[in-house]
């Protein structure tokens, strides 16, 4: 059923809470998950998402719409006549701005995009987790995390030396 | 404060996908969840990253593709190749640089590994070899435990004389007269995270050393490659009169390191820059057979080379004939030869060399192997002068050494004695490991004019493969 035909075919997506979102299916593929339901054939109708209401979903939704035309075969020509770098650069305004939202909702974002297999949305609301992970030391890291450092000195020692290249 | 503890242990692997592998094996020490979540998902696969040593490319001059020297590999294991068909277009393949698993060719940046490669996008008519006063030579900076990216530098060399345009060139006396090198480096970059060349700026530490008419070289002579080191975010390669430029990506700076020894004395044998287990390290080759190594030490802000190794290598030359052919522990794919057979089976023609070839080929299978396998000698530094005055022994062909390169990750330095044979030497223990023949069967061929080993790289491969994203840019490498 899905074939190449697509973007003009639409998809009903329907959180727990029972609010329905029509989107177009190249939409919807953006999310690996949805895409696999789609090509399974197991999407006739709706596809319900569990674990993410609608306030959340309508925001996966938006960061869909907005990153579609520029990725997947099917974007390519729309963005024909703008130069990619300057696409580039708008959509990163863009997402600085989707972005800029409290802890509880980025969480929730990364949960709904870890879900739903949407990797550039998990990359870009996981940021800050993985940026501070990337840069810090050891104690900065165990305060970031609000964690206690439970290994004795020698199991740690141990556990350095299996990836003595890391340390060096 | 973040809490990534919210986070279902599912979600949370996967935002540790993200964090790079340097990153990974340090939250590894963080806590024991941590380190679980990192292990029960396999999120750091170290057995990937490029940590050994695999074998060497070396480009032979006049040979179209590199050859590569590796100790042979179980046949069930993948297997490098020198062979690169995965690339478009045929022709000449001459590696330009080697960086932690990646090549680095003229339009493409390759994983023999994966054979993954990416074209690099046509680079500023500025930085091609048309410039008057330079020409350029290419970089790769690439380090898997921090970052799938990887960027090209490339890097300008004085030329021995300005090439005049015309009788009127009023530029050149205020060229030779200028400070060398200039207070800022602009570098042409290509960066695989934006996929662009750009230009960037690069201050000079330290004061200039003198003026470009007296960095040109002295006479015409032939551009000896110019090694490359990417170590702990600093990129360092060898440069004019034998200084090391030690260029600091992070903050933009650059600075010179003067030569550990009178200009004079290495313009004639030249320097290897290259990596080894403990950091930067220099060697060169005196005389024909004096071996020297130092180390790059940085203290209270100075760097400085020092020297840890001063190696006779005379007598290990005299031992044994290296240019007789023998099959040792390792072997040269001698792809080049395979090559010329494949066209040779197609086209039937040239019969009458490529029988020839085929011969010494024979030659070279046939010939005892046991002999060479893992034997060491032992270097005895306080017979130094016995062996010195013992003259040379029966008809033994001693040819020159010359360095292949250094062992990133221990104490070796590898040795090419002429073109025939492939040396280890085992700077701790002073012991020296025959690894085997190095001749490319096809340089038997008449045809050939120059036989050299024009460039050389320890292969470490990198097996990450990077998969096309869906909607986090483009893909890194084209799958082939």
């Amino acid at each position: 059923m899905a074939t190449r035909e697509a973007g003009k075919k639409m998809i009903m997506l329907k959180s727990p809470d029972g609010m329905e979102f029509e989107v177009e299916e190249a939409v919807a593929m953006e999310s690996q998950t949805i895409r696999k339901m789609i090509e399974d054939d197991c999407a006739d109708t709706a596809i319900l998402i569990p674990n993410i209401n609608s306030k959340i979903l309508s925001r996966v939704i938006e960061y869909c719409n907005k990153h579609v035309p520029t990725t997947g075969a099917t974007g390519a020509a729309a963005s024909d006549t703008v130069a990619p770098a300057a696409l580039a650069e708008d959509l990163k305004i863009w997402d600085a701005e989707f972005i800029k939202v409290n802890r509880a909702t980025r969480f929730d974002l990364i949960q709904a995009a870890s879900y739903l297999n949407i990797k550039g949305l998990l990359d870009l609301t996981s940021q800050t987790t993985i940026d501070t992970i990337s840069d810090n030391s050891l104690e900065e890291i165990r305060s970031f995390l609000s964690t206690k450092n439970d290994y004795l000195p020698e199991e740690e020692q141990t556990i350095r030396r299996e990836n003595q290249w890391a340390f060096q | 404060m973040d809490l990534p503890w919210l986070l279902p242990q599912d979600v949370l692997a996967d935002v540790l996908r993200f964090v790079p592998p340097r990153s990974l094996a340090a939250c590894r020490c963080v806590c024991k969840a941590l380190r679980s979540t990192i292990d029960d998902h396999c999120l750091l696969r170290a057995d990937l990253l490029p940590l050994s040593v695999a074998g060497i490319f070396i480009n032979f001059n006049d040979l179209p593709l590199p050859e590569f020297f590796s100790r042979p590999s179980a046949p069930a294991g993948p297997s490098i190749s020198g062979r690169f068909d995965y690339l478009p277009s045929s022709g000449l393949r001459l590696i330009r640089d080697h960086c932690n698993g990646l090549l680095l060719f003229k339009d493409y940046v390759a994983n023999p590994a994966t054979r993954q490669w990416e074209s690099l996008p046509p680079r500023s008519s500025m930085f091609m070899d048309v410039d008057a006063d330079f020409t350029y030579e290419d970089y790769l900076v690439f380090d898997p435990t921090l970052s799938p990216h990887y960027e090209v530098f490339v890097i300008p060399r004085l030329r021995y004389k300005r090439v005049m345009r015309g009788f009127h060139d009023n530029n050149s006396e205020v060229m030779e007269k200028s400070e060398w090198p200039s207070s800022v480096l602009d570098l042409h970059v290509f960066s695989s995270k934006s996929g662009c060349w750009e230009g960037r700026g690069f201050i000079r530490e330290g004061k200039a050393v003198g003026t470009v008419a007296e960095m040109r070289r002295p006479h015409w002579s032939w551009d000896k490659k110019r090694y490359g080191v990417y170590w702990r975010g600093d990129l360092f390669v060898l440069c004019e009169a034998e200084f090391t430029m030690r260029i600091s990506l992070s903050n933009c700076t650059y600075r010179l390191i003067k030569s550990p020894m009178d200009t004079e004395v290495c313009r004639n044998s030249g320097f290897h820059l290259g990596r080894l287990k403990k950091g930067v390290y220099l060697a060169s080759l005196h005389t024909a057979c004096l071996l020297m190594v130092w180390v790059l030490e940085v203290a209270h802000g100075h760097t400085n080379w020092v020297l840890k190794h001063n190696i006779c290598l005379k007598s290990i030359l005299q031992r044994r004939d290296y240019k007789e052919p023998v099959l040792g522990s390792w072997v040269l794919q001698d792809i080049n030869f395979d090559e010329g057979v494949k066209y040779y089976k197609e086209h039937n023609e040239h019969a009458g060399y490529m029988e020839f070839l085929m011969q010494k080929k024979s030659i070279l299978n046939s010939s005892c192997k046991e002999e060479l396998l893992e034997e060491e000698y032992e270097w005895d530094s306080e017979n130094d002068d016995i062996l010195d005055q013992k003259d040379v022994v029966g008809n033994c062909y001693h040819g020159c050494v010359g360095i292949l390169g250094f062992h990133p990750y221990k104490e070796i330095v590898f040795l090419k004695v002429s073109l025939y044979r492939a040396l280890a030497y085992h700077l701790k223990v002073s012991k020296v490991q025959d690894l085997g023949y190095i001749y490319p069967t096809s340089y038997y061929e008449v045809m050939s004019i120059d036989r050299f080993i024009r460039e050389s790289f320890l292969y470490t491969p990198c097996w990450i493969r990077h998969e096309s994203s869906n909607g986090c840019g483009k893909p890194l490498l084209k799958p082939n």
